[in-house]
């Protein structure tokens, strides 16, 4: 069994090596995007699309900085006369390959350290602030990786990166020394649960986030030409998986916390947090559903819920009270 | 970007019939209906594309009376309802980043005036304001109880208002749109079959069960039909806000009901009695704090007997993570300390006291700990003093204590002599003894008679979202209309702009399609499954057919 603190010392590292190559050839891959999309082909892969659908499929490749979505069928096959579209289509697409892997062998190597915490621990990998980031990154990453799967959306990715990186540079600098648990911590069902849920939520809440912020930019990065609706869309359909998830998170916290301090609720601060950014969250829903909020409002309300989830992540460190182990 | 298309605006739900064929000039203010609609749904989830508009305030469920009807009207609006979420979300947020203390401090005059010198230190000018404005007990501050009382009659005046209409709209959903609508709607497909109009009518009614859909023909119109699914999926955000109000109403329940104590037991010392007149009394037999050589505390675990009348009912060794849990009441390990058994006799000899007190505070300087215990009926308190865990600067040589006798109304010392244990100490008619020093364990004793409200809100809101999120209804209306010797079928549908709603529209499109495409039939292609990136069509650009005939 390897050793977590050795582990630790390549895996981190080279998990934020292939982010951050990640993250520069996305950007690369979103910027070149305009000067290789043949907006205006007209031939399908019959010579029988007509143009308006040809534009369309081409609008949202351009848009997305993606390959062909699952179901759309082949992307417009470049007449002879635009081989240089055609050279510059595949460069990219190579490079997303590369991308895409880089962000997948980066997910694999967090999973295999968390995994070999946990078989050192034998309990989830949440115990303290160093095992809370990295599963942190983790969640992040899975949810980057489903969005790029499922909506072939890669724009996001420059914004959900830098927080990856980030937070494994943080993680980096904890102290990554395995501890037995404090007696609160001692109750592996739940810990794996609550904490479970609040990484997937986290992760869900950054994507959102990094749609929000593409949104906001969008306009002053004219190279990038995402569509604002896609990436509202994504935006908002982040947060609806965010929502009950981080309710689950903050029930099951309710239920643990009646287990070992007595009561369901305390008022303690990064409860209270917790609830914060629920607010936000379930503001976000009614004012987008109730009230029809779209664009820059709704994706201003996505961002300070993240960062409010943010706040309640690293609240610890700064509020004290009943929840001081991360 | 227009809104989406509604028709038959004016036409109360139950008489399609009677719905005009032409759609109204003017979109509906409001955005079209998702499952995740708020707390009042628009039109569309809830009627299909006869809706509802703002004209509802009319309904004939207000209230009666025009104040209370305009009062009704504040309390279900959106509006006010999301600044009082964001609201509550300001000030929940001062109170996580505000230092906050129990609502009983504000009762002693003391220990406020103690607070607010604390906290002088620490806020410096800030401390008046955010005093006055009741913002270091934020959660009982009236601030707070009137935003969450808002919030409440936000969701029961939304609700009120929203459920008959939801409920109109399931079960009498609109039926009969204007040919307009289908090349008006937001999503749009057709398909032409070789079948005359009836039998494909037949054909598609036949798949459409299939699917689970539920089809209601149009009664002036025999070939156009009106299909949903998952219509009841709007139930779930109604659910999902009660169940929000279950949960408000279960704090109440805990905060104004139940026991909530922590008792200090003396390890192998006498039971006490606990909760309120309940007839239980806890002992503690035995307390063990582990630490691992690092000093990191490992388990703390106290043997807690509970017994009724005498007899034992309940024993178990309480964990952190393990409270008892006995006749509705839960003891939880809290703390741990130790305690000084004392024994005080008075002129006669009788003994004052004779129980072990805990020593719950730490003297100024660190260096000693120290409990107090009033001798009834004399206006005297005895002060008990042992040395501090590691502390060597006490005074107080191990093993002994300091016994102080004070009054308890001037505060004045009578006497204050180190004693060992055992050894009594003459204050004039009085007899003080340190017995011995003992290991206490402090357990919180709750009943809480909200919590299983709690628990049932929590679970039905969790359920409730996952259904509004998860089930979102789709509508769909279709008219059957003769074309040569078979028929073109025209599919509309009025709903938000959405990626998925779009595919599982597409969707049904295709297997329409795939009806009508036999062995012998040359329909086309089927409609392309988009993606979920695709470009939806815009509601008033040309009708996009979704297959080619």
């Amino acid at each position: 069994m390897p050793d977590p603190l050795e582990l630790a010392e390549y895996v981190l590292p080279a998990a934020l090596i292939l982010i951050a190559i990640a993250l520069v050839a996305n950007i690369v891959i979103l910027s070149a995007r305009r000067a290789t999309a043949p907006g205006k082909v007209k031939v399908g892969p019959a010579g029988a699309v007509t143009t308006a659908e040809a534009a369309n499929s081409d609008a949202a490749l351009a848009a997305d900085g993606a390959e062909p979505a699952a179901g759309v069928e082949g992307p417009p096959r470049a007449p002879s006369g635009t081989k240089t579209a055609s050279r510059g289509r595949r460069a990219s697409g190579g490079l997303a390959a590369y991308a895409t892997g880089f962000v997948l062998i980066a997910f694999v190597l967090i999973t295999v350290y968390l995994g070999v915490r946990m078989a050192a621990t034998g309990h989830g990998p949440f115990a303290n602030q160093h095992e809370f980031a990295v599963s942190f990154v983790w969640g992040i990453l899975l949810a980057y990786l489903v969005v790029e799967w499922k909506l072939k959306l890669r724009a996001v990715s420059v914004a959900v990166l830098p927080v990856a990186a980030c937070l494994t540079l943080y993680a980096m600098r904890l102290d990554a020394g395995v501890d037995p648990l404090v007696p609160a911590l001692q109750n592996n069902l739940l810990l794996t649960l609550h904490v479970g849920f609040a990484i997937l939520a986290y992760g869900a809440a950054c994507v959102s986030f990094g749609a929000a912020v593409l949104y906001l930019v969008q306009p002053r990065w004219r190279r990038l030409k995402a569509r604002p609706e896609t990436l509202d869309e994504v935006g908002y359909k982040a947060a609806v998986v965010t929502f009950p998830l981080l309710t689950i998170m903050i029930v099951l916290g309710a239920l643990w916390a009646d287990t070992a301090w007595g009561s369901y609720w305390s008022w303690d601060p990064k409860e209270t947090a917790a609830l914060v950014t629920w607010l936000i969250y379930g503001a976000f829903l009614h004012a987008r559903v109730a009230r029809g909020w779209r664009g820059k409002r709704a994706a201003w309300l996505l961002v300070i819920g993240f960062a409010a989830i943010l706040f309640a992540y690293f609240g610890n460190h700064f509020f004290g009270g009943l929840h001081s182990y991360a | 970007m227009t809104a989406p298309i509604r028709l038959d605006d004016a036409t109360p739900a139950s008489t399609p019939a009677n719905i005009p064929a032409v759609p109204p000039a003017v979109p509906p203010a409001g955005p079209a209906a998702s499952p995740a609609a708020g707390l009042v749904g628009p039109a569309n989830a809830e009627g299909g594309p006869g809706g509802h508009g703002a004209h509802d305030i009319e309904a004939a469920d207000a209230p009666p009376g025009e104040f209370f009807r305009r009062i009704y009207q504040v309390f279900y609006s959106k509006t006010v309802g999301l600044i009082t979420i964001l609201a509550l979300a300001v000030l929940i947020l001062i109170g996580a980043l505000v230092v906050q203390t129990d609502a009983s401090t504000y009762d002693d005059a003391t220990a406020k005036a103690e607070f607010l010198a604390e906290m002088r230190a620490k806020y410096g000018g800030w401390t008046t304001l955010l005093n006055a404005l009741g913002l270091f007990h934020v959660f009982s501050s009236i601030g707070f109880l009137v935003l969450v009382g808002l919030l409440a009659a936000s969701i029961v005046a939304c609700t009120t208002h929203r459920l008959p209409r939801l409920w109109e709209g399931f079960r009498h959903p609109k039926t009969h749109p204007s040919d307009q609508f289908f090349d008006r709607a937001r999503y749009q497909a057709q398909v032409t079959a070789t079948e005359p109009p009836s039998v494909a009518t037949a054909d598609v009614t036949n798949l459409l069960s299939r699917l689970h859909y539920r089809v209601v023909p149009d009664g002036a119109n025999q070939q156009s039909l009106y299909a949903d699914r998952f219509a009841w999926g709007g139930f779930g955000t109604v659910v999902a806000h009660l169940s929000f109000l279950v949960i408000l109403a279960a704090f109440v329940i805990s905060a104004s009901t139940g026991v909530d104590e922590v008792r200090s037991l003396p390890v192998g010392g006498a039971a006490v009695a606990v909760g309120h007149d309940s007839g239980l009394e806890i002992a503690a037999t035995n307390f063990e704090a582990t630490y691992s050589d690092a000093g990191q505390p490992l388990d703390y675990v106290s043997h807690l007997v509970v017994t009724r009348d005498g007899v034992t009912v309940a024993e178990q060794d309480v964990r952190v993570n393990e409270p008892l849990r006995y006749g509705g009441y839960k003891f939880h390990q809290n703390s741990y300390g130790l305690a000084a058994d004392i024994k005080v006799t008075g002129p006669d000899g009788a003994a004052l006291v004779d129980q072990s007190v805990p020593l719950q505070w730490t003297t100024t300087d660190g260096t000693a700990i120290v409990g107090t215990v009033e001798l009834p009926g004399t206006g005297l308190a005895v002060d008990v003093f042992l040395p501090a865990s590691g502390s060597t600067d006490s005074g107080i040589e191990p093993g002994n204590a300091v016994l102080r006798l004070v009054q308890t109304e001037t505060g004045e010392t009578l006497q204050m002599s180190q004693v060992q244990p055992g050894q009594p100490l003459a204050v004039g008619d009085y007899s003080l003894t340190f017995v011995r020093e003992r290991q206490i364990t402090g357990v919180l004793v709750r009943r809480d008679p909200g919590a299983l409200w709690m628990w049932l809100g929590s679970i039905l809101l969790v359920a409730a979202m996952c259904v509004t999120f998860a089930c979102r209804p789709r509508r769909y209306w279709l008219r059957i209309t003769p074309a040569g010797t078979g028929a073109t079928v025209r599919m509309a549908s009025s709903d938000k702009a959405d990626s998925a709603y779009q595919r599982h529209f597409n969707q049904l499109a295709a297997q329409i399609s795939q009806l009508f495409a036999g062995p012998d039939t040359d329909s086309g292609p089927a409609p392309k499954s988009t993606s979920a990136l695709e470009p939806e069509p815009e509601p008033d650009s040309e009708p996009q057919e979704a297959t080619h005939a």
